[in-house]
């Protein structure tokens, strides 16, 4: 058998002081298994069997003990931590005292003591080995806790809800009962596991108590250096400093150093001056696998890498920050490490990093390794010995730690030899629930603990389960995974006064509401119970206000949750809104209301990127996507119903109509139109009052034409906009109409004010886009296609345009020989006028074959005289023409009819269509 | 380098006096260029923003301007010694970037990006009422560079139009690069390749078309270049729309990257050597308008030669050319700084006085939107003491 060591880069010191600690702690009343909820809702005993049945699920008792199925979906367990790789993660020193005293080392632990029933010499033994095998999964990296991310770390961890379930670690703060304690978290973890732990608990700890706050890397690492402040490591390297005048880097070997020592890293701060001095650094990096390997060297001033005593990157001279990088091969194991740096005056930096061969782009400090000495006094370091690890493997799975714990080998997690008697027949008596556990595991519990789980035991041995109303259903799950910490529902639960003041904003002038997590209270009506499930798989930022985060907790987890908000929660629904105006209408409406020009919801909530002009509420762009809508209908008229306190008042004060020209002055109509508006999400057109500093171009008396590139009709698009509030793009590149659109005109500012380019949409609302095609073609029979192509190559020519009454323009073209006059007029000068088109004919010849296009659309019902198109607006065609003929355009039904000219007195041949377009 | 950045344009004009003075009080002080030609800015009414992008006399007397903005006013009295008697009125809205005025008869042929139009007063209301499109015989998608610039007419009736490129390297929408002739009846008659970016077009007293062209590349520095009919100005990305035409015959064969630009005259046949380079950053950075001097004495004793705005500069250049064995070269020299406003259009009415249309500000292309009210420059006149450059300056001409 063979027996490998492997040595612990760094322990010492600072482990020995934990020992100490350890036993210090140890002193101490031993702690109960701590459930916050428990702790919070349970500690007058009055339900004795709701409190046991948490219990039975956070002990997680069902993993030995099993059950039927029906008890199993009712008691959802936490899981313990998965331990696939717990070498890299925790320390062993901290695995060994966790395995000899659970509640001493992390006190209110879930965690069971296994060991209790063996002898003392016994115990130690199994202790070892399984620590040993534990610590086999993987190794530590130590590196120290960057002291420039501590504050911030701090900031974060008080801030951003860590403190909804933890002790608050600031100075003076008072540690509170329903708090989930943490071990002393330097003698368990390094900075970069435990920041990995925090970007994803849910990989440690999949049953999402801990939940996933949506870290990311550098936040991690902030509260990670921030817990681990207190971290003291050996010193990983040596230094020599010298002082003097130099323009590059000196030859080291020449000087005498001003002082020696031993430090960690390549820290500057050594230096006694700052200018006019000069550093070399030794020390030994482990390389983890053959390979090669890129060396980034970066410094202000000069410096030089050298690695096993041959120059790596060389960053001669004086300058400000100058990185140079090489590559260099280079084989598992130790090399020699020096760095040499002078700085002869201005700032001082100095960076060596490595990548390459699986590393990511990293400080090279994380690879050092102490040279070679003997062990400090009393340094106890950690020497993995396999054949012990071998023998603790199979005393995880013997003793029961693999029901519990997940731990692969191989891919396959390792099996539980323990045997447990089922819950529904099991003694509450003896085993885990005696006084005196014997073989079983014992969790420390308290007389209280042991009386509401013996109650809840006496359930489970009575038969099935009952069944849970909705409302219960929401309880249990709410109160395991301490929702109530921050949520209230139905007068249950909430920020417990003593946390209070630990929930922040930004935004004070909004009050509690900007900074206390919301009611839930009835939320199975407001959010839709998709994006229910969204936060709980996602978590939620849609408050940017409120510092406390909604973290991921995983639908897995939480179950059916949202399904049973919406069953506990329905509301009574209310007639529903009859549909007299087009979508687009409404939009444009709903548009109109929530702008500066209407009921300014814009004042206090933000529209996507766009700031509010008050206090920065939650965006109007989430609403439609989050809310229900027959929750958002009754809601907005009585805000106060639903979120008693509420700053937001209703735009239709008891019900009246405070502009009542938009749309027909309905309170029920003008809400649709703003829930209309809103389900554009963020690609909804920006409300009127936000956004940039448009110079919008209006009719007045006059139409006003604008030639420009617009978005929608082309590099040669012309705009009109009438005075009447109508507004459309010609496409003079298709000689063809491109939108017709209401309200306001175009926004000149993109073209105007930049040097001209991109395509500018319109400014206002109720855009109907068109195909832009010409509406004439000669063809053969009612059979032939309408042309496809270029206008130009069948025959067009555009021929700009006339200004008749008003400055209105009559556009002009040329269809082979025929001269053709385009007029448009809005025909009223109320909202949403139709337009009148009126197409004019002329020519020497009676062109024979000619066709007029009507329309081409998805959806066509003939309506009287007019064609109802899309079901969405109304299309009227007369003048000169003949029968209507219908017919197949791809998938699409295509209206073309017949155009018939009337000779004029001179001679000539002319012909008059008249379109009505009511969109 | 675009010649048109969004600053705003004001309207500066040169105005030539001949004046007779008694020169003994200024003495001490040697004469400058603001002694013999002052600057008179018109005054722009409150409201109107005007940045000038071109110019031209209606046969009333009144001044056109153009603006980027798609406006044109006329102006009149534009030599008006006094603000009050001036008057601006709006002739026509709603162009796109006009940046080519030519007048015929009444009418006004403007050219805007997207097409040339003959713009109309048919009922006589001093209000354009008739858009009618001459020709729209090139493509256009939305880029910024894809300005259009328009000479006025020719002697056969002809407008050149000379096209910007796809941005600096490419020619994605039709005749990009190319030089076209509109003819009176709207027909295209492609003319020249090889254009770049242009600032200006104009014609000299023997009818022959330039235009300036800007730094960037295959251009080392700004230059006045001769749109000889059939001729390839040096940046070939356009050149795949010989594809489409046979108008100037075959594809020239691409210049060689690293050359000179005399080595490449000889061997491609069609290159037009630039008339007159303008060293970078002394005489100038972003060559503009041109305009001519027909003045027969009345501008100074320049009658002729060329004058060719800088943008960034804020200075009209002068340049003489002759012609050596067909191909135009020639001298530029300092002619008037201090517009101190970006010169754009310039042009030279038949009185003796020039009009620059310049865009305010610091004279560099800023990415900054303009001060509304920074197109207002209050006037400044030119004065000619005629007497001073006799010696020196006519022996140049």
């Amino acid at each position: 058998m063979t027996k490998t060591h492997r040595t612990w880069p760094c322990r010492c010191r600072v482990i020995v002081f934990l020992f100490l600690l350890f036993q210090s702690s140890s002193l101490l009343p031993a702690e109960s298994p701590r459930v916050p909820a428990y702790q919070r809702f349970h500690q007058q005993g009055t339900q004795p069997v709701e409190a046991g049945s948490l219990l039975l699920g956070e002990l997680n008792c069902t993993s030995c003990h099993e059950v039927s199925d029906a008890w199993a979906e009712r008691l959802p367990v936490k899981t313990a931590p998965v331990l696939d790789q717990v070498g890299s993660r925790v320390r062993p020193q901290f695995i060994t005292a966790m395995l000899k005293d659970p509640q001493s080392a992390k006190p209110g632990t879930t965690m069971p003591d296994l060991l209790g029933h063996l002898e003392p010499g016994q115990r130690d033994e199994a202790i070892e080995q399984l620590t040993h095998f534990l610590a086999s999964t993987g190794t530590i990296h130590d590196t120290p806790a960057p002291a420039n991310l501590v504050l911030q770390g701090e900031r974060l961890f008080h801030e951003i809800g860590c403190t909804a379930c933890h002790d608050p670690r600031r100075e003076g703060s008072e540690p509170l009962p329903t708090s989930i304690s943490l071990p002393t978290l330097s003698a368990k973890y390094s900075v970069t596991a435990l920041a990995q732990f925090l970007k994803d608990p849910l990989a440690i700890r999949p049953s999402g108590r801990m939940p996933h706050l949506n870290l990311n890397d550098g936040e991690a690492q902030q509260i990670s250096s921030y817990l681990l402040r207190d971290l003291q490591l050996p010193p990983n390297s040596r230094f020599a400093y010298f002082e003097g005048n130099w323009q590059d880097l000196p030859d080291f070997s020449t000087l005498e150093a001003k002082e020696k020592g031993e430090g960690h890293g390549f820290d500057l701060s050594v230096a006694r001056r700052r200018d006019q001095f000069a550093i070399q650094f030794d020390g030994t990096i482990v390389i983890p696998k053959d390979g090669t390997y890129r060396f980034h060297l970066g410094s202000d001033d000069g410096s030089r890498l050298e690695i096993d005593g041959e120059t790596v990157v060389l960053v001669g001279g004086i300058h400000p920050l100058q990185f140079k990088s090489a590559d260099r091969e280079l084989k598992q194991g130790e090399h020699a490490v020096r760095v040499e740096y002078f700085e002869q005056g201005g700032e001082e930096v100095l960076r060596v990093e490595l990548e390459g061969n699986g590393l990511k782009r990293q400080p090279l400090e994380g690879l050092l390794k102490m040279p070679r000495r003997d062990p400090l006094p009393g340094e106890t370091p950690f020497t993995l010995d396999l054949e012990l690890a071998a023998r603790g493997e199979q005393l995880f799975s013997r003793l029961g730690c693999a029901s519990c714990h997940q731990l692969k080998r191989d891919g396959k997690p390792l099996p539980s030899q323990q045997q447990a008697p089922l819950l529904s027949g099991s003694n509450p008596s003896v085993g885990c629930l005696a006084e005196q556990t014997g073989p079983a595991p014992d969790y420390h519990l308290s007389g209280r603990q042991r009386a509401d789980l013996q109650a809840a035991l006496k359930q489970v041995a009575a038969g099935e389960p009952e069944e849970l109303s909705a409302a219960d259903q929401i309880t249990t799950t709410m109160t395991r995974f301490n929702c109530y910490a921050c949520h209230q529902r139905d007068d249950v639960g909430g920020v417990e006064t003593a946390r209070n003041a630990l929930f922040m904003t930004n935004q004070k002038e909004m009050g509690d509401e900007a900074r206390i997590p919301p009611l839930l209270t009835g939320v199975g009506s407001k959010l839709r119970p998709e994006w229910m499930d969204h936060v709980f798989n996602n978590g939620a930022n849609d408050r940017p206000y409120m510092f406390t985060r909604m973290p991921r907790f995983q639908k897995q987890n939480v179950g059916p949750l949202s399904e049973l908000f919406v069953a506990a929660d329905k509301l009574e629904p209310l007639p529903a809104v009859e549909e007299h105006f087009s979508s687009r209408q409404l939009k444009a409406a709903g548009r109109r209301l929530v702008g500066a020009k209407g009921y300014s919801c814009i004042k206090c909530h933000t529209y996507g990127s766009h700031k509010a002009s008050g206090v920065q509420s939650i965006s109007m762009t989430t609403m439609f996507k989050r809310l229900d809508p027959e929750w958002f209908r009754q809601y907005v008229v009585n805000p106060i119903r639903f979120r008693p306190g509420t700053r937001m008042p209703t735009a239709w004060p008891e019900g009246q109509v405070l502009l009542p020209n938009v749309l027909d002055g309905t309170v029920e109509q003008q809400v649709h139109a703003v829930w209309t508006f809103l389900a554009d999400g963020d690609k909804g057109a920006i409300p009127f009052g936000l956004g940039g500093n448009p110079i919008e171009l209006a009719a007045t008396d006059n139409a006003i034409i604008y030639r420009n590139f617009i978005e929608g009709a082309g590099s040669r698009g012309i705009g009109v906009g009438y005075p009447e509030k109508a507004n459309l793009a010609f496409d003079a590149n298709q000689v063809s109409l491109a939108m017709l659109w209401h309200g306001a005109f175009m926004d000149a500012s993109k073209h105007w004010n930049g040097r001209g380019q991109g395509y500018q949409p319109p400014l206002g609302d109720n855009v109907l886009r068109l195909e832009p095609r010409p509406i004439l073609a000669v063809l053969e029979d009612a059979e032939e296609p309408w042309p496809t192509g270029a206008p130009r190559e069948s025959g067009y020519r555009f021929r700009g345009y006339r200004l008749a009454d008003k400055l209105k323009p009559v556009f002009r073209y040329q269809y082979k020989e025929i001269q053709v006059e385009d007029f448009f007029d809005p025909t009223s000068d109320k909202d949403f006028t139709p337009v009148r088109r009126t197409v004019q004919l002329v020519s020497e010849k009676e062109v024979e074959g000619l066709w007029f296009r009507v329309i081409s659309a998805d959806q066509l019902e003939i309506k009287g005289n007019s064609l109802q198109v899309d079901k969405d607006w109304l299309l009227t065609v007369s003048g000169d023409i003949g029968q209507r003929v219908l017919r197949k355009e791809g998938n699409r039904t295509e209206v073309v009819v017949p155009v018939s000219w009337k000779k004029t007195a001179a001679g000539t041949y002319r012909a008059e269509i008249i379109q009505l377009y009511e969109w | 380098m675009p010649v048109f950045s969004r600053c705003l344009l004001g309207l500066l004009a040169l105005l030539l006096l001949l004046v007779t003075e008694d020169l003994s009080a200024q003495e001490k002080k040697p004469p400058g260029e603001e002694d013999y030609y002052p600057l008179l800015t018109l005054p722009i009414p409150q409201g109107v923003v005007l940045e000038a992008s071109a110019l031209e006399m209606m046969g009333n007397g009144k001044l056109a301007v153009a603006s980027r903005r798609g406006d044109i006013y006329l102006v009149e009295n534009p030599l008006s010694p006094s603000a009050e008697t001036m008057k601006f009125q709006l002739y026509a809205g709603g162009l796109h970037e006009v940046l080519g005025l030519s007048r015929k008869g009444k009418d006004l042929f403007v050219t805007q990006r997207c097409e040339v139009t003959r713009v109309a007063d048919t009922n006589q209301d001093q209000l354009a009422d008739l858009f009618e499109t001459l020709s729209d015989g090139w493509g256009i998608n939305g880029d910024y560079h894809e300005y259009a610039f328009g000479s006025r007419h020719d002697r056969e009736g002809n407008i050149w139009v000379v096209l910007c490129l796809t941005g600096s390297f490419n020619s994605d929408s039709r005749y990009r690069g190319w030089c076209l002739r509109i003819t009176p009846e709207g027909k295209v008659i492609p003319t020249c390749s090889g254009i770049r970016s242009p600032g200006g077009i104009g014609m000299n007293t023997a009818g022959d078309v330039f235009y300036t062209d800007n730094q960037g590349p295959w251009n080392g520095t700004c230059s006045l270049k001769h749109l000889r009919p059939g001729s390839f100005q040096g940046h070939p990305s356009g050149n795949r729309w010989y594809e489409i035409t046979e108008a100037i015959g075959e594809r020239p064969t691409d210049p060689s990257s690293g050359s000179r630009i005399m080595t490449e005259a000889d061997r491609i046949e069609q290159f037009e050597p630039p008339a007159v380079l303008f060293p970078y950053k002394k005489m100038g950075q972003s060559a503009s308008g041109i305009a001519c001097d027909t003045t027969e004495g009345k501008f100074g004793p320049f009658q002729g030669q060329l004058f060719v705005g800088d943008q960034t500069f804020s200075t009209v250049m002068r340049v003489a050319l002759e012609k050596v064995k067909g191909h135009y070269q020639g001298a530029c020299f300092p002619f008037r700084s201090g517009l101190d406003s970006g010169s754009l259009s310039v042009m030279i009415e038949p009185g003796g006085a020039m009009f620059v249309g310049a865009r305010t500000g610091d004279g560099v292309h800023v990415v900054d939107a303009p001060s509304p009210c920074s197109g207002l420059i209050g006037p400044v006149r030119f004065r000619l003491r005629f007497s001073m450059f006799m010696p020196s300056a006519m022996v140049l001409s």
